[in-house]
């Protein structure tokens, strides 16, 4: 370069190549987004302004654009993807903490010193650095989202100028236009200008472009404009525009997943176990009530299931308004709350007596739906409260057959006191069997199944349909519409005439592709190509290496 | 039918074998055939113009890029007839386990091997293609026979969604081997200087491996779409960060980045190749995912 830079030249020049996001596209494509949609002349030089001492203000505001710089670049959106990829490697090949125990510090304390003879002394920082919770950690959760700010500041520097290059190109240029770029060509025809303009639309129609600007050059306006013609074609014009579409759907996708919690009316429960024949409560602001017609489990004769189902009833203020037998693909739906077949096993109906009076405490289906550590970490267990939740009853089964604790058919029962945990006695019982503590007759009735199901309501599921729906639109409009727009010029030149032709697009093999079709469409109607591009050239030489 | 299902495999792999070795005959032959050819070219021609240069004249095909074309073909029938058998014996879609979407695996990459090279009439790719799809063949068949067995579907796949979806991962998985390929041969092509006369240029190779993933990407995409809809259907969750369907989202992933690489000028060429080397190995790693990542999908697994 033969002028040197000034630091306000250079830094003006840097901010356009950053608001070009450092684009491939040429510099005069229009999709590079320098400074202006199409240059038509040079830009005159600027006189290099005395260098000035910047004010409080400049520093403040050169601050926030280089924040803004930082987050409009598309080798940001590179690397954090790149993060992201290696962050979730390492999640899917590192053991993953169950979500259950996220929300109990005891357990997940036991589980971590339980990975201590796999990583040694590194358990610990590898579980300060949450790589065992990566996917709700927090600074998974920041990478994130800084690239859902980049993509948001990308587009919104990107969209004003890519709108207007969809919307309002500009189809009349001067002659310097065809002088420089990426994609030209000369073209001679032996006929007069007007009936090679008219050659010319058909070529450019016969390729699917729509002409959209024929009209003869004003004389005067330039010097050679005498019975000069200007055409403008282009195709899929808007079609770069679903780039926006895909990256505003990926942005739908982080807020779809926060939204539930935004609405805070969503619901999760994934431990909802309903003995047969029993009901549970939905709780949350519903007055639901799920009842369990029973559940039923069929199996292929090698033993592995071929269908489990349960058979449910839903009330709402005590009134039915739902009967469906669920599967694991078959979920009931209502008021968009989905209950889902989950889980099963086994519950056991406990009764229990007042000694001194007679009457019945408690009698319920215990679904045992849980593991606890404390009873080895395959025995189903669960438990009910007594006395105003002041004492808790676990109730325990078997692990298998060869349980050397509890035998087939058998349950153990243990009292804890809530508030100590304090366990007070533990006993076994077999079938129709009972057990006298404390003033209380604890009898267990009999085994039967119970239904796990998994209760959600959701409003983000939507946003994320919808975000997906944008994303797949959108790729097939930029993937599979690629855009291009033509200029030509047509001049009178000794005897016959000269078509000058230019073309931008985002994708630059198709464009070459496309202005070497035209070239071969015009050569057959009897014209000599004059000049081409050497990104044309090379495109033509690949076709016939491809064989024609 | 599970018999012929398995004989056609091997009848399969056996063949894409012999098509791959007419293939690396092709290339080999390119290279001297190529160099005796532009070498009489600078002889008699002397100053060829930009223009002329679409009216050199068309290379006879080696007889051997015709061979391989028509074993390929062969191949591919083998491998059809393979894919059908094995529906017709399990009476599903037969992407349930590891050796049921292996064979389909296989079929999709010599299939869609078949088309591009069609496409960008380029048969020097099958050198690079047939290994793939023949150690993936090898690799099916010797998975345990237990695998091979006719097993019914458990409850959690008995869903139309299963064959859309395993469908359209197939196809992605096939396309991404086809641009892992075009990917090795620019790396291996030269930049600038002499080029190497038996492999093709960098731009067809370039343009190869990004056709590849402008296919692929989206139906990925549709991929964790399809398994997010069935997920939100069977567990009540649309994304769970289930391992295997962890490892697919980086996999899309990888693409992602190389979409963006491939338009920065500073990115495209040779890194944006490594990006193809490297998401085809994320593929690679996904589609063994069901044997030592656990999650949602070990159903298919050993």
């Amino acid at each position: 370069m033969a002028t040197r830079l000034t630091g306000a030249d250079k830094r003006e020049e840097r901010r356009r190549r950053v608001a070009s996001g450092d684009m491939a596209a040429p510099a005069d494509s229009g999709y590079g987004i320098q400074g202006r949609a199409i240059p038509i002349e040079e830009k005159p030089h600027k006189t290099p302004p005395a260098p000035v001492a910047p004010t409080s203000q400049e520093r403040v505001s050169s601050f926030g654009e280089a924040l803004w710089r930082f987050f409009c670049s598309v080798r940001l959106a590179m690397t954090l993807i790149a993060l992201i990829v290696i962050a979730t490697l390492i999640g899917t090949l590192l053991i993953q903490m169950p979500p259950e125990l996220q929300g109990d510090p005891a357990s997940r304390t036991m589980w971590v010193k339980g990975l201590a003879p796999r990583f040694g002394d590194f358990t610990g920082i590898m579980y300060d650095l949450s790589l065992f919770n990566l996917f709700t950690s927090w600074w998974f959760k920041l990478l994130l989202l800084v690239l859902t700010l980049n993509i948001v500041v990308c587009t919104l520097n990107r969209f004003p100028k890519m709108w207007k290059q969809s919307t309002q190109t500009r189809m009349d240029v001067g002659p310097n236009f065809f002088t420089h770029g990426e994609y030209t060509a000369t073209i001679a025809l032996p006929v007069a200008p007007a009936a090679a303009e008219q050659q010319l639309a058909g070529v450019l129609k016969r390729r699917h472009l729509s002409v959209r600007l024929r009209q003869p050059i004003a004389a005067g306006k330039d010097q050679a404009a005498t019975g000069a013609y200007a055409v403008y074609a282009d195709r899929f014009r808007y079609m770069p525009l679903g780039t926006y579409l895909n990256h505003v759907g990926i942005v739908l996708i982080f807020i779809g997943a926060i939204w539930g919690t935004l609405l805070g009316n969503s619901i999760k429960i994934v431990d909802f176990a309903v003995p047969e024949g029993g009901d549970r409560a939905v709780g949350y602001d519903t007055n639901l009530m799920v009842h369990s017609n029973g559940f039923t489990e069929v199996d292929y004769p090698d033993g592995r299931p071929a269908d489990y189902y349960s058979d449910i009833v839903l009330y709402e203020n005590g009134k039915q308004v739902a009967q469906q037998r669920i599967r694991v693909n078959e979920p009931l739906e209502y008021k968009g709350i989905l209950f889902h077949q989950a889980f099963f096993g086994n519950a056991a109906d406990i009764k229990v007596t007042d000694d001194a009076s007679g009457a019945l405490v408690y009698q319920s289906s215990v679904s045992l739906a849980y593991r606890s550590q404390m009873y080895g970490p395959n025995n189903p267990m669960g438990s009910f409260s007594l006395a105003n939740g002041a004492i808790q009853v676990d109730v325990v089964e078997p692990a298998g057959p060869g349980d050397p604790s509890l035998r087939p058919g058998q349950v153990g029962l243990a009292m804890y006191r809530v508030t100590d945990d304090h366990q007070l006695w533990r006993e076994t019982l077999s079938q129709n069997q009972s057990v006298r503590q404390g003033g209380l007759t604890f009898t267990f009735l009999r085994e039967r199944q119970f239904s796990g199901l998994q209760v959600v309501r959701d409003h983000g599921v939507t946003v994320i349909f919808i975000a997906v729906a944008c994303i797949l639109t959108g790729l097939a409009l930029v993937f599979y519409f690629p855009s291009r727009r033509l200029w030509a010029r047509v001049e009178s030149d000794a005897g016959g005439a000269i078509i000058h032709l230019k073309g931008q697009a985002p994708r630059r093999a198709d464009l070459a592709r496309e202005m070497m079709r035209i070239a071969e469409h015009l050569k057959a109607g009897g014209a000599t190509i004059h000049a081409e591009s050497p990104a044309i050239i090379e495109q033509r030489e690949l076709f016939a290496e491809m064989g024609g | 039918m599970e018999k012929m299902n398995f004989y056609m495999l091997v009848a399969g792999t056996m063949t894409m074998a012999v098509a791959g070795g007419f293939y690396i005959w092709y290339v080999l032959a390119q290279g001297v055939l190529r160099r005796s050819v532009s070498a009489n070219m600078a002889n008699t021609a002397g100053g060829t113009s930009s223009v002329t240069m679409s009216e050199q004249v068309k290379q006879p095909r080696h007889p051997a890029a015709i061979y391989a074309q028509v074993v390929n073909w062969v191949g591919l029938v083998f491998l059809g007839l393979a894919v059908f058998a094995r529906w017709m014996a399990v009476g599903h879609a037969p992407y349930s386990n590891q050796y049921e979407f292996g064979t389909a695996f296989t079929f999709s990459i010599v299939l869609l091997g078949l088309i591009l090279m069609r496409q960008f009439r380029q048969p020097t790719l099958g050198a690079f293609i047939s290994p793939i799809a023949v150690a993936m063949g090898i690799y099916v068949l010797t998975l345990p026979i237990t695998l091979r067995q006719v097993s019914p579907l458990i409850p959690a796949l008995q869903n139309p969604i299963l064959t859309i979806h395993v469908g359209v991962a197939i196809v992605a998985y096939g396309i991404f081997a086809i641009g892992f390929a075009a990917a090795i041969m620019y790396l291996l092509q030269r930049d600038g200087g002499e080029k190497r006369t038996w492999l093709p240029s960098r731009a067809i190779l370039d343009d190869i491996g990004y056709r590849s993933v402008l296919i692929g990407f989206p139906l990925m995409i549709v991929v964790l779409v399809l398994g997010g809809v069935w997920a939100n259907i069977a567990w009540g969750a649309f994304w769970s960060w289930d391992p295997k369907e962890t490892a697919a989202l980086a996999t899309t992933l990888c693409y992602g980045v190389y979409l963006h690489a491939h338009s920065l000028k500073s990115w495209s060429g040779n890194r944006a190749a490594w990006l193809l080397v490297l998401g085809f190995a994320l593929t690679i790693f996904t589609f063994f995912g069901n044997y030592f990542l656990g999650g949602l999908h070990t159903y298919g697994g050993v």
